[in-house]
């Protein structure tokens, strides 16, 4: 187990540290599958799913204020007909 | 009132949730990996990510088609259709974006790259996105909606070149499904495709009812709104 007073003894100088930065060719792709296929439909379900709710509560607010303009003029045909 | 959902778009929802409850688990446990260099586990995004694709086209031809309807003679119910097309071809179009550089950090080795169909793509995005953009800020006035609708038609000119721009041009994509491809080797990637392509088509023929729908009441509200403004029953 790495304790603080080994990580303190490893990077005690700063020729301890020292690292070389090499050319190489292509490089090696180490980044997980199963992480970028979950985080691809992760994402792809959150972009439906915000999509679907905003088209909901878009939905909903207008029908509620369509239902009381509706009924408010529908009151005043009512009462501006002739009896 | 109660605005209620009718008995065959509630069907629809529950059809749709089942196909793709299904095809997830087919997705995740029935179909096979692919090889290293086809991005291996990363290769399953495929089965969202080209249907999705072919969804946006679908949404796209349901703008171009409803654009140049409504050049040739406005009505509410063709600026509707036009402008669910436009916003679920955005969707879809994000949705392809968004997958499509996460597969192709583990086959190719990146995120993006200026390959033709990756640059092409974009920009039909890109297109699509600036016609919701411009609806719902630029008024929705019948100038508006004529340039909106002339965009929706001159957008859909950018779709057959995404299509062919991996023949034409080459790139780094794959050519898989079209002529020429390699195909999916094994039955039950072809079927994990094929479940692909039927639930997004069901999923981008709900989501086109519902923004059709939500795009008829809005312009019902600014109508009713007009009405009770003239009538003094409505503040300015």
């Amino acid at each position: 187990m790495t304790t603080l007073s080994t990580f303190q003894g490893a990077a005690e100088t700063t020729e301890d540290r020292s690292m070389p930065f090499e050319a190489v060719e292509g490089g090696e792709e180490t980044t997980s599958a199963a992480v970028l296929l979950v985080v691809a439909y992760i994402l792809i379900w959150a972009g439906f799913m915000a999509f679907v709710w905003l088209t909901m509560m878009r939905q909903k607010r207008i029908d509620a204020r369509l239902d009381d303009l509706e009924r408010s003029l529908g009151q005043e045909n009512d009462r501006d007909a002739p009896a | 009132m109660v605005r209620s959902y009718s008995l065959p778009l509630t069907l629809g929802v529950v059809a749709t949730g089942l196909v793709f409850s299904y095809l997830e688990y087919f997705i995740f446990l029935v179909a096979p990996t692919a090889q290293l260099a086809a991005g291996e586990l990363a290769q399953k995004i495929f089965y969202f990510h080209v249907p999705a694709a072919y969804a946006m086209y679908l949404c796209g031809v349901v703008c171009f088609i409803a654009s140049a309807a409504y050049l040739a003679g406005a009505s509410e119910g063709k600026n509707a259709w036009a402008r669910a097309g436009a916003e679920c071809a955005s969707l879809f179009g994000i949705i392809v974006l968004m997958s499509g550089p996460l597969w192709a950090k583990k086959a190719w080795g990146v995120y993006w790259t200026w390959d033709p169909r990756l640059t092409t793509s974009l920009l039909s995005v890109l297109i699509y996105v600036s016609i919701v953009v411009l609806r719902a800020f630029a008024g929705d006035g019948y100038a508006e909606r004529k340039f909106a609708a002339a965009f929706g038609v001159l957008g859909t000119v950018n779709l057959p070149i995404i299509h062919y721009s991996v023949q034409k041009w080459g790139g780094n994509h794959p050519t898989v499904i079209m002529k020429g491809g390699g195909g999916l080797q094994h039955p039950d990637m072809k079927l994990a495709l094929m479940m692909g392509f039927v639930a997004m088509t069901m999923l981008a023929a709900l989501l086109l009812l519902a923004r059709k729908r939500l795009a008829m009441s809005a312009a019902r509200l600014a109508e009713l709104e007009e009405r009770a403004l003239f009538s003094g029953r409505l503040e300015d």
